[in-house]
């Protein structure tokens, strides 16, 4: 064999507004874990990352949560930059959140990679009582502005929670030139190495 | 909108303005623990370093939310089909480029952090001057980085290769020289220094060190001690990260980059919520003092400040930090009369990827350089240009324009009439030049697709960093090529005040550890 195999990247969003279960759902795909008093934003993590295998290659999913910077839509351009896939995600028990997703959908468009993979999602289905939007709308909008594929989910019973992201994978994989998206991580070879743990040569000139 | 809670609690600090130093402010303090709100009355980050697509370029010239950048001309200009300007959104142009040293203290403190691993920096390989008398395909002169550089130089003589040798080694120890230069020659100009009998350099190389110093004053006003303090930062970083380069630049702009990272380190500490397009209109400490006059430190430091937002919002907060334009306290220190120092800096989008500029022996591949154009090159309506002019390409690798165009930031010091004209004529005669072979195998020349000009006035003086108590006011500053590193010593002044110690400055804790949030709804 030849030496290992670097994964390839694939860099995944979540976006949409306050209190609508990313965090949720990224816990429960990348730990399986539900946290039902855990209502703050997401601390202390840049990403989270799930590694697998599909055909004998190795892959790295790398999951960025918004860190709070939803709640005032503060989200930086930087955050979505080579990204291959967003999913945006709304409560279904929450009539507002539903209706601040075409300006999400704007922001999506305004500062991702063109062609970059979108997926709808409707969360907290276990809120049957509460429920304030229909699936149909959910479809609906999906269609409108583009998304690949819509799903609701519940973080907290499993319902469907793995599908978004797996579905995410997939369209990325399968669709050619998605993998390419991402220029900033394809381009590594030409950036600096500045944490100095590279060719350093010692100062001076090179004679 | 939904202004969820902002009076509920009683802020750390509360910072107006996303520059780069109040960024990294706001980073050190959300990781140390501090409850930070950090608001910026545009709706993007940056201030000062914030990089645009063309659209928000295009807004920020019809109203510039800053006191220091004036006189703004934005134009585009007719160009052949097909070679025009793309999509808004394929450029993000910086308002000051910003590259960094190897050597610079911001990169360390990156790196302890591990910061720049959401980052990426690309390599400026080339540092030419410009010379004008040269044939057509040969215009730009590389500066020499060591020996061999010289010795290879064909357009020196012996004697002269020998001197510049020595020149190099007396001024930064070059190759175990001694960088012992005397203290009498500290108050000398560089151009005297150099031409001192000992050495006797030509005007080339005086240019090809005076190129180095990023200063855009002439050769014979630059005090050797300074020069001497920028080239040596130069040969120290050289070689640091590669052969050959002594600076980088982010990808997608330096500043801007770096402050979004910042940011979002801060908030995703957990400690510190963002604001944009909200800013402080008023501040009362809690006896009463008038908000206009910067107020001593007497009063106890226990009692909290109440701010007034934009937004309608009052809040309590310990501590206040931003540049004086950005409090109302500030903004009666500003003399405002002053316009007379400062800089043209000029952004130009050009129809030609400019590879001369960015040829390198050496892998990796390069994505900046620096032309100097010295004083007398330029000419427009028969004056020359009585300052330098440096260039800063960024090519098309930074991800901040399309493929076959490049961007160009042009800057020199203001001297006084038809300096937009002759930052035009330089480029111009660059692109005739440098694009010469490009244009001759496509046939249509290259061209200047869209220019801004504004003035950087740093006539403006703000006060020093006043700290009064818990109003800290950060000086104005106009980042022109290089990110200064006098920010980082800036920064941590405020933040040893607020937290009391230096220590730990954006160390990341363990996320357990960061947990300080007291508001854990069900």
């Amino acid at each position: 064999m030849s030496a290992p195999e670097r994964p390839t990247v694939i860099k995944a969003l979540l976006i949409g507004p306050s209190s609508s279960g990313k965090t949720s759902l990224l816990k429960r795909y990348v730990d399986d874990v539900f946290e039902p008093d855990d209502t703050t934003t997401t601390i202390g993590v840049d990403f989270r990352e799930k590694k697998f295998t599909i055909n004998k290659k190795l892959y790295r999913l790398l999951l960025h949560d918004t860190a709070g910077q939803e709640r005032f839509r503060t989200l930086t351009s930087s955050y979505y930059r080579g990204a291959h896939g967003i999913l945006l995600v709304y409560d279904i028990s929450n009539r507002d959140s539903f209706l601040s997703m075409p300006r999400w959908f704007e922001e999506a468009e305004k500062s991702a990679p063109e062609g970059v993979i979108k997926i709808l999602v409707g969360n907290k289905t276990d809120r049957t009582a509460q429920r304030a939007v229909k699936a149909s709308e959910g479809e609906e909008l999906a269609k409108k502005y583009g998304a690949i594929h819509f799903t609701e989910t519940s973080a907290k019973t499993r319902d469907h929670a793995k599908e978004p992201f797996q579905k995410l994978v997939d369209t990325v994989l399968s669709t050619p030139g998605a993998l390419d998206l991402n220029r900033t991580v394809a381009s590594r070879a030409d950036a600096v190495d500045v944490s100095g743990r590279g060719q350093a040569q010692g100062g001076g000139c090179a004679c | 909108m939904n202004i969820e809670a902002l009076d509920q609690t009683v802020w750390d600090a509360v910072i107006a303005g996303t520059g780069l130093r109040e960024s990294l402010l706001a980073a050190a303090l959300a990781r140390a623990g501090k409850k930070v709100l950090h608001l910026d009355r545009n709706p993007y980050y940056g201030d000062e370093y914030a990089a645009l697509s063309l659209d928000e370029l295009e807004a920020w010239a019809k109203n510039v939310p800053s006191n220091h950048m004036r006189s703004v001309q934005y134009k585009t200009y007719p160009a052949p089909e097909g070679s025009g300007l793309k999509k808004s959104r394929s450029y993000t142009l910086s308002l000051s480029p910003g590259l960094l040293y190897a050597a610079s203290p911001i990169l360390s403190l990156l790196v302890k952090s591990s910061l720049h691993e959401s980052l990426e920096f690309l390599k400026v390989g080339g540092w030419f001057v410009y010379d004008v008398a040269a044939p057509l395909s040969d215009p730009l002169k590389r500066v020499p980085n060591s020996r061999e550089d010289i010795f290879n130089d064909k357009t020196l003589d012996p004697r002269t290769k020998r001197v510049v040798v020595r020149a190099l080694k007396s001024m930064v120890g070059l190759e175990g020289g001694r960088s012992g230069t005397s203290a009498t020659s500290d108050g000398m100009p560089l151009q005297q220094y150099l031409e001192q009998p000992t050495f006797r350099l030509p005007s080339s190389i005086i240019a090809a060190f005076t190129s180095l110093t990023l200063r855009h004053d002439l050769p014979n006003e630059i005090p050797f001690g300074e020069a001497e303090q920028r080239l040596k930062k130069h040969f120290d970083s050289l070689g640091r990260f590669g052969a050959g380069f002594s600076a980088v630049i982010g990808r997608y702009g330096s500043g801007s980059e770096l402050v979004q990272v910042l940011c979002r380190a801060a908030a995703v500490s957990g400690n510190a919520i963002y604001v944009l397009e909200n800013g402080i209109v008023d501040i009362q400490e809690a006896d009463p003092i008038p908000p206009s006059t910067p107020t001593v430190s007497t009063e106890s430091t226990e009692q909290d400040i109440r701010l007034s937002l934009k937004s309608g919002d009052i809040i309590r907060a310990r501590h206040v930090v931003g540049i004086p334009s950005n409090l109302p306290t500030g903004a009666s220190t500003i003399q405002t009369s002053s316009e007379s120092t400062g800089y043209w800096m000029s952004i130009y989008v050009v129809s030609s990827p400019l590879k001369q500029a960015f040829q390198t022996d050496e892998p990796p591949p390069a994505a900046g350089a620096i032309i100097y154009i010295p004083a007398g090159s330029i000419e427009f309506d028969g004056y020359p240009n009585t300052n330098p002019i440096y260039v800063v390409v960024h090519g098309s690798d930074t991800g901040e324009c399309p493929d076959g165009q490049s961007i160009l930031y042009v800057s020199m010091k203001y001297t006084g009439s038809n300096e937009v004209e002759i930052l035009d004529a330089a480029v111009k005669s660059l692109l005739q030049k440098v694009a010469y072979e490009e244009s001759a195998a496509d046939s249509t020349p290259a061209h200047i697709l869209l220019s801004v000009a504004f003035k950087a006035c740093t006539g403006l003086e703000s006060p020093a960093q006043i700290s009064s108590g818990k109003v800290h006011l950060l000086p104005h500053h106009v980042p022109m090529i290089e990110i200064p590193d006098s920010l980082v010593e800036q920064t941590m002044e405020i933040y040893e005040k607020i937290v009391g110690s230096r220590d730990g400055f954006l160390e990341k804790v363990a996320p357990q550890e960061s947990e300080s949030q007291e508001e854990n709804r069900g």
